[in-house]
C-alpha cells in the first residue's frame, strides 16, 4: 500500500510565494524565447494566430492545474492527479509523458540557451557555422553548440544536486531581470518600431496552408509548457492552497501576454523568414530591430534570453527529479529513485539519471541535424498527451473525490445531485471538457504533422511502460491493477504538513458527514 | 501605492501614448495603432488625475 512519505525523506517546504511564481515563470516564461523562431518558420504569416490558438488551450490547462495543484499540493503534478483519478497504469503513462517533457525541457532549453550565448560569437571573431561537421552518416552536426549544451546540463546537475534553496534563489534573481528586460523590449518595440501594416501584410499574403498552420500551432503549445512546475513545487511551497491559485493565475496571464506580445511585435518588425532562420536567438533579433536602444538591447536580450532559458532548463532538472520522486513513492518506479540525499535533502539519484537522459537526447538531437526542431517535436507530444490525461482526471476526480476541499475551481460548472441523500453536490466542469477537446485537437495535430514526435513520443511511453511492467512483476505487485491506497490518510497528511489547517478541518467534516451517511471510502 | 509612483506611471503612459499617436499619424497611419496611443494617453491622464485627487 502506498504510504505518505516518511519524515526522513520528505522534501522540505521552503519555497515562498515569489519562489513558486518564479519556478513556474522560469519554466514557462522562457518558452517564447525558444518557440518564436520555430513557430514562425512553420506558421509563416499566421504566427500570431498560431500563438493565440495555443494560448487559448493553455489558458484552460492553466485553470485545470490551478484547481488540481491547490487541492492536491504534492510533488508529482499531472502524474499524481492521474494516479488518483484513473489509477496506477494511467498515472504511470501520464508520468512518463511528462517525464519525457522534463528531460526534453533540460536538453531543449540547454540547446536554446547556448543559441542565445552564440549571438556573441561573431563579435569575438568566431563563426559558429565553421564548427559544423559530418560524422559518418550524420550530416551537419554543430560540434561547438553540442559541447556548449553538454557543459550547461552538467552545470545544472551540479547545482540541483546541492539543493533547491540555492536553485530557488538563482531563479528568483534571474527571473526578475528577465521580466524587466521583456517589459522594456515590448514597450520600446511597440512604441518606436512596430509596424502594424507589415504584420497585416504578412498575415494576408503569406498565410500558411492547413498542414503548416497545424504544425505551427502545435509547436506554439511549447511556448506555454511549464505550469506543471508549480504543481511539482507545490509540495515544497508554504501554504500551497493559498499561494498556488494566486501564483498560477498570475503566471498564466503573464506568459500569455508576453507570448502574444512578442509574436505580434516580431511580425510587425521582421519578415517571418528572418525569425524562422534565427530559431536559436529570435528575441535578440527582434530587439536588434528596435531603433535607439537596438544596439544595446540586442546583446542585452541575448544575454537575458540565454540566462532565462538556462533557468528554464534548470527547472526541468528540478521537475524531472521531483516527478520521479513522486512516482517511486507510489510504487510506479523502484524505491531506489526516492532516496533523498542525507546532507542536501535533494532526490540526487533522479537528478543524475534523468539529466543523463537529457544528455543522450541532446546528443541524438544534434546528430539528427536539426536539434531544436527534433526536441520541440517531442516536447509538444509529451505535453499534449500528459495534459489530455490531466483533463480527464480533473473530471473524474470531481465525481470520485468530491470531499477534498478545492480552494479554486475551474469556472463554468453544472451542479449535479450527489450519489445519495445529503452527499455533497458534484459540479461538472464544462471548461474542462472544452480544454480536453482543445488539447485533444493539438495532440491530433502533433501526431499528424510532427514526423519525429509521432514516432519517438509514443516509443518513449511504450519503453517506459515495459520498464514499469518488469518492475511491478519483479516487486510482486500487480502490473495492470491499481494498488489499494488510503487516499484519505494521504490527503490529511498533505494538508497537515502544508499547514492548511482550515482545509483540513473542512476535509475532516466532509469525511465525518460521509461516514455518518455510511458511505464507502473513495 | 505612493503618490510619486502613481505620478511616474501616469507620466510614462502619457509620453508613450503621445509617441505612439505621433508615429501612427506620421509613419503608417494605422487607425488601430493610433487608438492604442489614445488609450495609453487616457490611462496616463487617469493616473495623473488620481494622484492629484489623492493629494487634495
Amino acid at each position: 500500500m502506498g504510504q505518505p512519505e516518511e519524515a526522513g525523506n520528505a522534501l522540505r517546504r521552503d519555497v515562498t510565494v515569489w519562489g513558486s511564481f518564479m519556478w513556474g515563470y522560469a519554466d514557462v516564461g522562457a518558452d517564447i524565447y525558444t518557440a518564436l523562431g520555430l513557430v514562425a518558420g512553420a506558421a509563416m504569416g499566421a504566427t500570431p494566430v498560431a500563438f493565440a490558438v495555443a494560448g487559448i488551450v493553455y489558458l484552460l490547462v492553466g485553470l485545470a492545474y490551478t484547481e488540481l495543484a491547490s487541492s492536491y499540493p504534492v510533488a508529482g503534478g499531472g502524474q499524481y492527479f492521474t494516479l488518483r483519478g484513473l489509477g496506477d497504469v494511467w498515472g504511470f503513462v501520464c508520468g512518463s509523458a511528462l517525464l519525457l517533457d522534463y528531460t526534453i525541457d533540460i536538453s531543449l532549453f540547454a540547446v536554446s540557451s547556448s543559441g542565445y550565448f552564440n549571438f556573441f560569437l561573431p563579435s569575438l571573431g568566431v563563426n559558429i557555422q565553421s564548427f559544423v561537421v559530418n560524422i559518418g552518416p550524420f550530416v551537419g552536426v554543430n560540434v561547438l553548440w553540442l559541447v556548449e549544451t553538454l557543459v550547461i546540463i552538467g552545470f545544472l546537475i551540479a547545482i540541483n544536486y546541492v539543493g533547491i534553496k540555492i536553485s530557488s534563489r538563482i531563479n528568483e534573481v534571474l527571473g526578475v531581470v528577465a521580466i524587466i528586460g521583456q517589459v522594456v523590449i515590448v514597450i520600446f518595440g511597440f512604441v518606436f518600431a512596430w509596424d502594424p501594416n507589415q504584420m497585416l501584410l504578412q498575415m494576408r499574403l503569406q498565410f500558411p496552408d492547413m498542414h503548416n498552420f497545424m504544425y505551427g500551432s502545435s509547436l506554439a503549445i511549447i511556448s506555454f509548457v511549464g505550469l506543471e512546475s508549480i504543481s511539482q513545487v507545490s509540495q515544497e511551497t508554504r501554504r500551497p492552497a493559498t499561494i498556488v491559485p494566486r501564483t498560477s493565475i498570475s503566471l498564466v496571464l503573464n506568459v500569455l501576454i508576453f507570448a502574444l506580445a512578442f509574436s505580434v511585435l516580431g511580425m510587425g518588425l521582421l519578415p517571418w523568414q528572418v525569425l524562422g532562420a534565427h530559431a536559436g536567438d529570435p528575441i535578440a533579433i527582434v530587439a536588434q530591430k528596435i531603433p535607439i536602444i537596438g544596439a544595446i538591447a540586442a546583446p542585452m536580450t541575448a544575454l537575458i534570453g540565454g540566462v532565462i532559458v538556462l533557468i528554464s532548463s534548470n527547472s526541468g532538472v528540478m521537475s524531472a527529479s521531483r516527478l520521479t520522486y513522486s512516482m517511486s513513492t507510489f510504487q510506479l518506479l523502484p524505491e531506489w529513485f526516492s532516496a533523498v540525499h542525507p546532507r542536501y535533502h535533494t532526490p540526487y539519484r533522479t537528478i543524475i539519471v534523468f539529466s543523463g537522459v537529457a544528455v543522450v537526447q541532446a546528443i541524438l538531437a544534434f546528430l539528427s541535424g536539426g536539434a531544436m526542431n527534433t526536441l520541440a517535436n517531442m516536447y509538444a507530444f509529451g505535453a499534449t498527451f500528459g495534459y489530455l490525461l490531466v483533463f480527464i482526471s480533473l473530471i473524474v476526480l470531481r465525481f470520485k473525490d468530491p470531499f477534498t476541499p478545492r480552494p479554486y475551481r475551474m469556472p463554468l460548472n453544472i451542479a449535479l445531485k450527489g450519489q445519495d441523500d445529503g452527499a455533497p453536490r458534484i459540479s461538472f466542469p464544462i471548461l474542462a471538457v472544452i480544454g480536453f477537446l482543445g488539447v485533444g485537437t493539438i495532440l491530433f495535430e502533433v501526431i499528424l504533422t510532427h514526423a519525429i514526435g509521432r514516432i519517438a513520443g509514443p516509443a518513449w511511453v511504450l519503453v517506459m511502460l515495459l520498464f514499469y511492467y518488469i518492475y511491478r512483476r519483479k516487486a510482486g505487485l500487480p502490473p495492470w491493477r491499481a494498488l489499494p491506497r488510503d487516499w484519505e490518510a494521504q490527503q490529511r497528511h498533505t494538508l497537515r504538513e502544508a499547514e492548511e489547517f482550515e482545509l483540513l478541518a473542512e476535509y475532516e467534516q466532509a469525511l465525518a458527514d460521509k461516514a455518518a451517511r455510511g458511505g464507502q471510502s473513495t | 501605492m505612493k503618490r510619486g509612483f502613481v505620478v511616474a506611471i501616469g507620466l510614462v503612459a502619457l509620453v508613450l501614448g503621445l509617441i505612439i499617436l505621433v508615429r501612427g499619424i506620421v509613419e503608417h497611419g494605422s487607425l488601430l495603432y493610433d487608438l492604442f496611443g489614445v488609450l495609453f494617453m487616457a490611462l496616463g491622464v487617469a493616473r495623473l488625475y488620481d494622484a492629484r485627487r489623492r493629494s487634495s
